[in-house]
């Protein structure tokens, strides 16, 4: 198709989504408590590192809440990585209530062009097709709202793994792998993700790529060091506060654990070491031993899935991440000549499994039982590259 | 009528709708732990049945034993029999069967759309409208949307029967109409009312020939032989007058529906444009069912006409995607449509794919946000709520009697009120529900004294107390909503003069809630 043919197509169509998405941004704050928010951890911090201050100060970070009215306090200090405040640093210079509309409208753009990105990967006569029902699926998959309305990061990183994910397939090995230690700042799920992907880097023999990876990590922590000298250990501490305030409560292996246990502490870390080793373990097998099948959309797939069970700390926002590893699935499908209806349904199933763990979810009034969505989703992965051992091993690589 | 004349992609957009449609229903549903606004008053009446052994009570025990039993009961006796023999909760029930009605409605309503504009086409853009147009179920999925949900499910199954009984009398019809108009009636009064505006514009529509006099006749015959049980004993108890009572909650004419104003979506209001435009086009074609039953409901049904409205209006919807929005778009290729174009034929020009599809995109993402977005509608008694009201039902005498401050500016949207009688089973001085069944314009008079009261939320206690003067109502308890992080609607007044806090003792605290007692005369 020509380039003058498709622009203003292009054009009218980011028009469209950035005028809906700004006017539905507004709607949504409107309504919100805004400044009781988690989003407001963000836009301080951005805030804080605007005017020079440390966020893992409790009297800046306290005042801070007080200052701008909240009384919703969930954390003492910032416990995110320092660098995070920097990428927040743009939205600080403006008001909470106009950040919080740019942040909503930016991850619905982020999740829409994640989507753009990832049917891009596979044959446009194909994948067009899929468009609106993948799109639907979104729309009315949980985490998608649940991210919107919280404010959260999940949008950033979906983009992020997406954009990795196609520069990897695209052969684009160093240029992918720059982006990936910035996973790494929400590092519940970040750093599980990036060690994962660096044994499939490992694997790949990409060692340019680790040397960029470790190259880029560097910077990020430099990047924090300039604002503040200390934040390593400032932030080992707060996060590890964090973590023992909300450990075993997550929709985790570690949260499943403790509810099958009756939330006691030493069956909790058994049951959920063992989940955790096993659940690793599969992944583990399935990017080291079956290279030659992987994909980097595959690999970074099954990466997330398992990411989000065995990590100590989740919510249900940040399985918005299945995005990826449900849409590679349908796509793989697709290729694969399977019906249309039964793979475009695929993403709805998931949408109903969603819906029906939020019925449970509401009546135990815990959300440890989400867990299942991400093992679905590792249980199909995982099922599917392994059936491809079945039709030989000369079946070749997945995409 | 018979699904066999379906073809593939009719039937999966048909399923597709019912899906999504389900899906924006069940979720404020589900995110909220108990039944959305209201339902109060069909809990204490349910239990009234199950305390009286499946008779009809004489009135219901529901903030102090006033009120006649008067309304239509069969979803309270569904209730009831589920209650009993599937030993499934009252409340349960009330949380999660309004939204299955409702979703039930919506094949219903592809039904009749194929029926009323007798275009396949046109009726499945409808459906989809349907599905996701907020106000076709907001208010059905709320607790208190058990008779309304149920009531518009036979509603629009009655009207479809009544339609093909005009248009094909036949004596199966016949019956079929017989029993979803009787089903309506012992469902929901407004409802019965818009069946039954509609069943006349329908008889209008196809000429009153003799046969059609003849089965119209029949019909409200075996409408009032089905329901007899339920009136007879109603006019025996109460007099006929109880029957009208309820038509005071409605006011004059609905503006919205003038407006095309009616659909409750959030962002922009596509499905309404392209309605209006689907109106025009119907007019054009000198088509006119669909004008005068909007305005049909527009004059004589302004209670719960936006609700009733939907039904037309998405219809209209259809219209206007294959009448004016297609062939608008493929007018570019100098392509004249025909007026009903197939189906997998405007599917097939990617034109038509993309902007139907955006819609679709815009309209949906719409409905999932709502739940986000304050509307009242789907809000719901808080943790803090239920806690108070549990500890009121221990630990306060059963004669006592409450004001309940909520802050809130409709009676119709405040749970609190609503729920605060039937889960203390203490007297609430201040609610509104179940007064439309009183005579002598008390339901007026209660709505003018709920309004006032909340106004107080925002000044301090001597308002409340002024208010208890004024009206001459007297209370030994205020019980006050505070704001929740996630609300912004409420207000917790202060006790501001040293006067009225002397008058007060705080007896209950938790972060949303407090109740005070009055000591002393204020």
């Amino acid at each position: 198709m020509n380039l003058h043919i498709k622009l203003p197509y292009i054009i009218i169509a980011i028009l469209l989504l950035g005028g809906i998405f700004l006017f539905s941004a507004v709607k949504i704050v409107n309504a919100l408590d805004y400044p009781n928010s988690d989003f407001f951890t963000f836009w301080l911090a951005g805030h804080l590192a605007t005017i020079g201050q440390n966020p893992y100060q409790t009297e800046l970070w306290i005042g801070g809440h007080h200052q701008f009215g909240v009384s919703w306090i969930p954390n003492a200090t910032f416990v995110y990585p320092l660098p995070l405040s920097l990428l927040f640093a743009p939205l600080g210079l403006l008001s909470l209530y106009h950040a919080y509309i740019a942040w909503v409208m930016i991850s619905q753009l982020m999740i829409v062009f994640s989507i753009v990105i990832l049917l891009r990967l596979y044959p446009s006569q194909l994948s067009k097709h899929y468009f609106l029902p993948i799109f639907v699926g979104v729309v009315i998959f949980r985490p998608t709202i649940l991210t919107l309305v919280n404010g959260q990061l999940s949008g950033f990183l979906l983009l992020l793994i997406s954009c990795i994910a196609f520069l990897w397939e695209r052969g684009k090995w160093w240029q992918g792998s720059v982006l990936l230690p910035i996973l790494a700042l929400k590092p519940n799920l970040g750093i599980p993700i990036i060690v994962l992907l660096i044994l499939y880097l490992i694997r790949q023999k990409q060692m340019k790529s680790l040397v960029v990876v470790g190259a880029s990590s560097l910077a990020l922590v430099l990047i924090g060091v300039v604002q503040n000298p200390n934040w390593i250990t400032e932030f080992l501490q707060a996060g590890s506060t964090k973590l023992s305030q909300t450990f075993g409560f997550s929709p985790t292996v570690w949260g499943l654990a403790a509810y099958i246990s009756g939330f006691k502490l030493n069956p909790t870390m058994i049951l959920g070491s063992l989940a955790a080793i096993i659940l690793s373990g599969g992944c583990l097998y399935l990017l080291l031993r079956k290279r030659d099948l992987l994909s980097p959309t595959i690999a970074c797939s099954i990466v997330i899935a398992t990411s989000l069970l065995i990590t100590p700390y989740t919510w249900p926002y940040d399985q918005l991440l299945l995005i990826i590893p449900i849409i590679a699935f349908v796509l793989e499908m697709m290729s694969r000549k399977y019906p249309f209806l039964l793979t475009a349904s695929i993403f709805l199933l998931f949408d109903v499994m969603a819906i029906i763990l939020l019925f449970i979810s509401s009546r135990i009034q815990l959300e440890i039982l989400n867990v299942i969505l991400s093992l679905s989703v590792y249980c199909i992965m995982l099922l599917f590259i392994l059936t491809i051992k079945g039709k030989g091993e000369n079946e070749t690589k997945i995409t | 009528m018979k699904l066999k004349s379906l073809d593939t992609i009719t039937l999966f957009a048909v399923v597709f709708a019912v899906f999504l449609g389900g899906v924006v229903r069940f979720y404020p549903v589900l995110i909220s732990n108990f039944p959305l606004n209201d339902g109060g008053l069909f809990y204490q009446m349910t239990q009234d049945v199950l305390d009286h052994n499946f008779s009809l009570p004489l009135y219901t025990s529901y903030n102090g034993n006033e009120i006649p039993f008067g309304y239509p009961p069969l979803a309270l006796y569904l209730m009831a029999f589920i209650q009993r023999f599937i030993h499934i909760g009252i409340i349960d029930q009330l949380h999660y069967l309004p939204a299955l009605f409702s979703t039930l409605c919506i094949p219903a309503f592809y039904f009749l759309s194929k029926s009323v504009t007798g275009s396949k086409e046109k009726s499945t853009f409808a459906v989809f409208a349907f599905a996701l147009m907020p106000r076709s179920y907001l208010w059905s999925v709320m607790g208190g949307g058990i008779t309304r949900s149920l009531g518009l499910l036979f509603g629009i199954l009655s009207i479809l029967s009544v339609w093909e009984m005009f248009k094909r009398p036949k004596f199966p019809i016949l019956l079929l109409s017989i029993l979803g108009c009787s089903l309506t009636v012992l469902s929901h009064p407004e409802i019965t009312w818009f069946v039954f505006i509609t069943s006349l514009l329908i008889g209008i529509r196809y000429g009153l020939n003799k046969k059609g006099i003849l089965y119209a006749g029949i019909t409200i015959l075996g409408i009032l032989f089905l329901t007899s049980p339920w009136w007879i004993e109603i006019i025996q108890r109460y007099g006929v007058s109880l029957l009208f009572n309820t038509a005071q909650t409605g006011g004059l004419f609905s503006v919205p529906i003038i407006l095309f104003y009616f659909t409750q979506e959030p962002f922009i209001t596509i499905l309404a444009v392209v309605a209006l435009l689907g109106l025009f086009a119907e007019l054009v074609r000198r088509r006119f069912f669909l004008f005068i039953w909007m305005l049909l409901i527009f004059i004589l049904t302004p209670r719960s006409a936006e609700t009733f409205a939907t039904i037309p209006g998405c219809m209209l919807f259809g219209s206007g995607v294959v009448w004016v929005l297609v062939p608008g778009l493929l007018s570019y290729a100098k392509q004249i449509p025909e007026d009903d174009q197939p189906l997998g034929q405007i599917l097939r020009e990617r034109i038509s794919k993309y902007t139907l599809g955006y819609i679709l995109i815009l309209a949906l993402f719409a409905a999932m946000a709502i739940p986000y977005l304050g509307y009242s509608e789907t809000s719901a008694l808080s943790q803090y709520d239920q806690q108070a009201m549990e500890w009121i039902s221990q630990n306060t005498s059963v004669s006592s009697q409450f004001t309940v401050l909520t802050g809130k500016q409709y009676w119709f949207t405040d749970p609190t009120s609503e729920w605060f009688p039937a889960l203390t089973k203490r007297i609430s001085v201040s609610t509104v529900q179940g007064s439309e069944w009183l005579p002598d314009d008390e339901f007026a008079m209660h709505v003018e004294r709920y309004t006032l009261l909340q106004s107080c939320a925002e000044k301090d206690f001597s308002c409340v107390f002024a208010w208890g003067r004024n009206t001459n109502i007297s209370f030994s308890y205020l019980y006050a909503t505070k704001r929740t992080r996630g609300d912004q609607g409420l207000y917790q007044p202060t006790v501001n003069s040293e006067m009225t806090s002397d008058q007060l003792q705080l007896i209950f605290d938790n972060p949303g809630v407090s109740i005070y007692k009055i000591i002393g005369n204020p």
